[in-house]
């Protein structure tokens, strides 16, 4: 069915000098703009862990441009002098609005955290096999084999540095891992795994990572802080220590999330049995050494025949290496642009005010 | 100053063959702007030994032959999944030959240059972008380099408010198209193509009639012969030795069952896709909606995929004329579109 080509000449010659300069950006390798992705720029200076208390600020800011707004909104509440706490209506407020949002996307993704060294950590090795299939399949030989490839497919980018715990088969302890993953500097930590289960007839996908609950209390003494209750310096670094503990498992949650999301995805589509157990919190010694968003993905299941026929097609191998990639892309896109956006008006909004 | 530009480095028609191709994980195809058209099964055999060198009479061999002798040679699909498949030298390689092998069947003139638009399957241009490029390089003056639905797209006219599912061998591209070059957000890819339909169809056989002798070559006969969804009014019948006899077997349900079972991830990479855009667009969008690739043939899918996305709104699909060669034209009237500035810098 031929179209009545219904674009216009300027839309063709648009799309053309389009192609000429996705060849020119190939030619040179660089890599094409996206849309709403973090921006690459290396900055030791503002790294992850150095930017949490920048981060921290950013916050108070915008629980600050919540709060003006909201009073602007009602200033009649305000009037009738409701017995609620300032700082709690604000908690309340940022629990219900913004940490909500934040929920849902990425924290990285509204203070415009920059990813650049992503450390890939293929599980066991060496004389450690991991978990083995019926047919002799060793979890150390498929975890070393996806992290290749999507070392690979993230190298490919040119925008990241891609590490690995270990090149070959051999063992790394996880404290080695998790050194390494800091003398690295890395931005983001990704453990892949192979689970084992007892019913060999089941098949799942899950992600994990490493956080305790979710602590309010960072964020409400952040709320305080911002409309006038002062901390003490020691509270004040308690709070930006625990908004950083915070930060981590909020980023670690949503990176696992989204993992999780594209990984089943994927698999689903080459098996409609395959058992979503979701992103969850776990006590993995090798995500709670690392200090930025960790996530240990269990991409497949050994002790299931199917799937372990599965993991020997390398076709698979690289189908589950693309749900890895797509999850951290999609993770590094965040959908939270907008948001900030938003955050960054209300305190716009406050200058102007002011002035 | 660009017109003046142009004047000053357009090459007389006859200089320059434009060209277009797809990259096919399974079938590769060219189009030339001579008006010579092509396509090859994408395999490349080079012979074993001396002895089968001797026998075949040729240093390498291409598509079909080198299925049909692939005993004798060491027979390499270099694209698998959409992308080189292990980036070996031995894939790459074999790319090459391809190339050379196709662009050889539109017989250019001796002297003239050769501008190549190339489709590629996504996955590829995404991943292997560099290297399909310095892989073309080598048999072109000037090359360009695109996604293969995106090629579809511009070959059918479809730049605007129209979205492109190219259901390949190795992947299932899609390609929204709004009036720009799409990006990555504008793109998908499944990699639910025919070769996972293969595997699957074959699994399904081989458990049901596990006496029978089904092969991976067989099997993809069968799916491109009698592939089918929905509903169907006869029985898919096939005759396959057991035990050195021929026996006949009726493969309608695994048939029916496996190629059906693309439809749902078609689906809902489809509603993914779009709703990611404004309400306006989208009801545009699912009102042009272009199936290519070789399973937009099979048959059943369009109606069996308007059924499925019926509960999302009004879905008009359609399948594009020439599937075989739609990804190769699109291609070619990109390369003759394409400002000849802009070759100037590709070569």
């Amino acid at each position: 069915m031929k179209l009545e080509r219904p674009a216009t000449r300027e839309d063709r010659n648009e799309i053309l000098r389009g192609v000429y300069e996705e060849n020119l950006r190939i030619v040179r390798n660089e890599q094409r703009p996206r849309t709403r992705i973090v921006r690459f720029v290396r900055a030791p200076a503002t790294r992850w862990t150095g930017r949490v208390a920048l981060a921290a600020l950013a916050l108070l800011v915008i629980f600050g441009g919540v709060q003006l707004v909201r009073e602007i909104q009602a200033p009649e509440a305000r009037a009738a002098g409701t017995e609620e706490d300032a700082a709690a209506r604000i908690a309340r407020e940022f629990d219900a609005g913004a940490a909500a949002q934040a929920a849902s996307a990425s924290i990285a993704g509204v203070f415009d955290l920059e990813v650049r060294t992503i450390v890939l950590d293929p599980g066991h090795g060496g004389y450690d096999p991991g978990t083995t299939g019926r047919a002799g399949t060793r979890e150390k030989d498929i975890t070393l084999d996806v992290a290749r490839r999507l070392r690979r497919r993230l190298d490919a980018y040119g925008a990241f540095d891609v590490l690995m715990t270990r090149e070959d088969d051999r063992k790394v302890h996880l404290r080695e891992r998790v050194a390494f993953a800091r003398e690295q500097r890395a931005d983001l930590f990704v453990s892949i795994h192979v689970n084992a289960l007892p019913d060999t007839a089941v098949t799942s996908v899950e992600t994990y990572y490493f956080g305790l609950t979710e602590d309010e209390r960072t964020l409400r003494s952040a709320a305080r802080e911002n409309v006038g209750s002062e901390l003490s310096n020691a509270e004040f670094r308690d709070a930006l220590d625990r908004a950083g503990e915070t930060m981590k498992f909020q980023e670690s949650k949503q990176l696992a999330t989204s993992i999780q999301s594209t990984l089943f995805r994927s698999i689903r589509q080459v098996n409609a049995d395959a058992r979503d157990w979701g992103a969850k919190s776990g006590p993995f010694v090798v995500l709670l050494g690392v200090e930025v968003p960790s996530v240990l993905a269990e991409i497949a299941v050994l002790s299931n025949p199917t799937e372990e026929s599965r993991l020997n097609d390398p076709a698979h191998r690289e189908r589950l290496a693309g749900a890895l990639e797509a999850g951290i892309l999609a993770y590094l896109r965040g959908p939270l642009s907008e948001s900030m956006e938003s955050a960054t008006h209300y305190g716009s909004q406050e200058e102007k005010d002011d002035d | 100053m660009a017109a003046k530009k142009r004047k000053t480095t357009t090459k007389k028609a006859d200089d320059v063959l434009h060209i277009g191709i797809d990259l096919g994980t399974s079938r590769s195809a060219i189009a030339a702007s001579n008006g010579k058209r092509n396509w090859v099964e994408s395999y490349v055999g080079w012979p074993k030994d001396f002895v089968a060198r001797k026998m075949l009479g040729k240093e390498i061999l291409f598509g079909e032959e080198a299925l049909k002798n692939r005993l004798s040679v060491q027979l390499v699909r270099p694209l698998e999944n959409g992308v080189i498949r292990e980036g070996t030298d031995r894939d790459v390689e074999a790319v090459k030959e391809l190339l050379h092998h196709l662009i050889g069947l539109v017989e250019p003139g001796e002297n003239q240059k050769i501008h190549a638009a190339v489709g590629v399957p996504a996955e590829a241009l995404r991943v292997n972008k560099l290297a399909i490029r310095d892989t073309v390089r080598e048999y072109a003056d000037a090359l360009m380099i695109v996604s293969e639905p995106f090629a579809v797209a511009y070959g059918q006219g479809a730049l605007n408010n129209a979205l492109v599912i190219d259901i390949g061998a190795g992947t299932v591209d899609f390609c929204i198209m709004h009036g720009t070059m799409p990006g990555e957000e504008d793109q998908r890819t499944l990699t639910t193509g025919g070769d996972y339909v293969d595997r699957q169809l074959l699994g399904r056989l081989t458990e049901r009639f596990p006496a029978a002798s089904f092969n991976q070559t067989q099997v993809r006969h069968f799916k491109e012969q009698y592939g089918f969804v929905g509903k169907t009014n006869g029985r898919v019948k096939v005759s396959v030795p057991v035990e050195g006899k021929p026996v006949e077997h009726d493969i309608t349900d695994a048939v029916q069952q496996t190629c059906g079972s693309i439809i749902a991830p078609i689906v809902e990479a489809t509603i993914d896709l779009i709703a990611r855009y404004d309400p306006e667009f989208q009801d545009q969008v699912k009102r042009n909606i272009f199936l290519a690739g070789g399973g937009s043939q099979i048959r059943g899918i369009i109606t069996e995929l308007e059924d499925a996305l019926k509960e999302y709104g009004s879905f008009k699909v359609a399948a594009v004329d020439d599937p075989l060669f739609a990804g190769a034209d699109g291609a070619l009237a990109l390369a003759q579109d394409m400002p000849q500035e802009y070759w100037d810098e590709m070569g």
